[in-house]
């Protein structure tokens, strides 16, 4: 019995550290369940609080980069205006607005804090809990985008970003409607994503444009994702394997709009009962 | 008393310069690969004298803070825990080969430079290897996590050294 004490008093050190490491490892893995992190993310009020403060002083720097995209947003929007379009045939143009009812919900938000260096890349923005913002809704930004919230809280929100070795999402060639699978290999490097899944018969170009399939319900079908780079047959089957190169700089974000799906809770309880 | 307050202010200056100076450089392609931190000084320097368990204590509250700000779960935490466990083994082996002088805390102005050096090399070593190797939670990428613990080992070694000629005051004797 005294040598066991005496066992347990030389090896205390070496018990107090697992115990430790015991309980960092509880919030480790459950990070990597699904929302499950509460307190340890950069959503959490504190951190959030000293993002947003930093980002006041910061945002000053790209003001003539984020004016010129909006002044290019802006000459977009004006020319998809109606009075833009004069009237070629004789017959009266009708247009029937019961038919139409509004699906996507657009929202602006500031980008507080930014990640590219690591596996898991997230995004801070400073719209959370208070103006509506739940988790799974899409982040995009005028070239195009970003990625999805997942962590919601009061007054911030987390998203994972497209560089995210977890990330996984439907996307299409313009035009075309082969679905192919967005996905993120960290030996890319920043601002390149790749798409897999593509069956060879496709005749795609390089310079093709990837856009979003839609099918997720967290984007509207064609969102810009960018451009094709490279493009290489899968090794071991008959699928392309496209590099994408992404048409927003991931480096480079501010501006951006959350898009909310007023019908995702249909679509995700539809899609629940064929998967069962 | 004093101690406490001066490393408690050391704690405060390194996170800050942590996020809003360090983790704000864009590195290009090498940043895939380097991963530099400057927070880690704060263990490095720690008082010798203080015990074992609230250096414990102490890494696991830095480690936590920093992962509170850069979304990294845990894993700074439990690294910076790795680092603390091993300190103490070495700075006895450092000492049985010349003695480490009795002094609060080390810092580039109480030890030997080149000692110190290799003080830092190792436990840095140990710091990012721990790290990397939860970041990819596998050991089939263990060449990358090598060059990966390799590269951010000498780079952050040398930004802590340059840190603390700039921003630790030289102690009066």
């Amino acid at each position: 019995m005294k040598n066991l004490f005496l066992f347990f008093n030389k090896i205390k050190f070496f018990l107090f550290f697992i115990v430790l490491q015991l309980i960092v490892f509880n919030v480790v893995v459950t990070k990597t369940e699904y929302q499950q992190s509460g307190i340890l993310n950069s959503s959490a009020q504190i951190s959030g609080w000293f993002y947003s403060l930093k980002n006041q002083y910061t945002s000053y720097w790209n003001l003539r980069e984020e004016n010129k995209i909006l002044a290019t947003q802006n000459a977009q929007l004006k020319q998809e205006s109606f009075h833009n379009y004069t009237i070629v045939s004789n017959n009266s143009i009708t247009v029937d607005d019961a038919i139409y009812s509004k699906q996507y919900l657009f929202q602006p938000a500031v980008v507080i804090n930014n990640t590219t260096n690591k596996k898991r890349n997230t995004i801070t923005v400073n719209v959370g809990k208070n103006k509506g913002i739940k988790p799974e809704m899409g982040v995009v930004s005028s070239k195009g985008i970003i990625g999805f919230t997942r962590n919601v809280t009061g007054h911030y929100s987390t998203a994972m970003s497209l560089l995210n070795t977890e990330l996984n999402l439907p996307v299409i060639p313009k035009g075309d409607s082969c679905q192919g699978t967005l996905f993120w290999d960290f030996n890319d490097g920043v601002n390149i994503v790749s798409v897999k899944g593509i069956p060879i018969y496709y005749k795609l170009q390089v310079g093709d444009t990837i856009v979003t399939q839609g099918g997720a319900g967290i984007f509207p079908k064609g969102e810009i994702v960018g451009v094709i780079n490279k493009k290489q047959k899968q090794q071991g089957s008959n699928n392309w394997l496209l590099k994408v190169k992404t048409s927003v700089d991931f480096r480079v974000i501010n501006h951006v709009f959350l898009i909310e799906n007023l019908y995702k809770q249909e679509l995700d309880s539809l899609q629940n009962i064929i998967s069962e | 008393m004093r101690l406490v307050i001066v490393n408690t202010l050391r704690f405060l200056v390194l996170v800050l310069i942590q996020i809003l100076v360090v983790d704000q450089m864009s590195l290009g392609f090498l940043g895939n690969y380097i991963s530099l931190v400057i927070y880690v000084s704060f263990l490095l320097t720690f008082p010798v004298n203080s015990s074992n368990y609230l250096l414990l204590i102490v890494a696991l509250i830095l480690g936590l803070t920093m992962d509170m700000f850069k979304d990294t779960g845990g894993i700074h935490a439990s690294a910076c825990l790795f680092l603390a466990y091993l300190r103490p083994f070495l700075l006895r082996r450092l000492q049985s080969q010349n003695p480490i002088e009795e002094v609060d805390e080390l810092t580039v102005y109480t030890e030997d430079l080149q000692k110190y050096i290799t003080y830092s090399v190792l436990l840095l070593l140990g710091f990012f290897f721990w790290l990397f190797l939860l970041e990819e939670f596998s050991f089939l990428q263990l060449p990358i996590i090598l060059l990966k613990t390799l590269l951010s080992t000498i780079f952050s070694t040398i930004l802590i050294i340059i840190g603390q000629y700039l921003l630790f005051r030289k102690p009066k004797n």
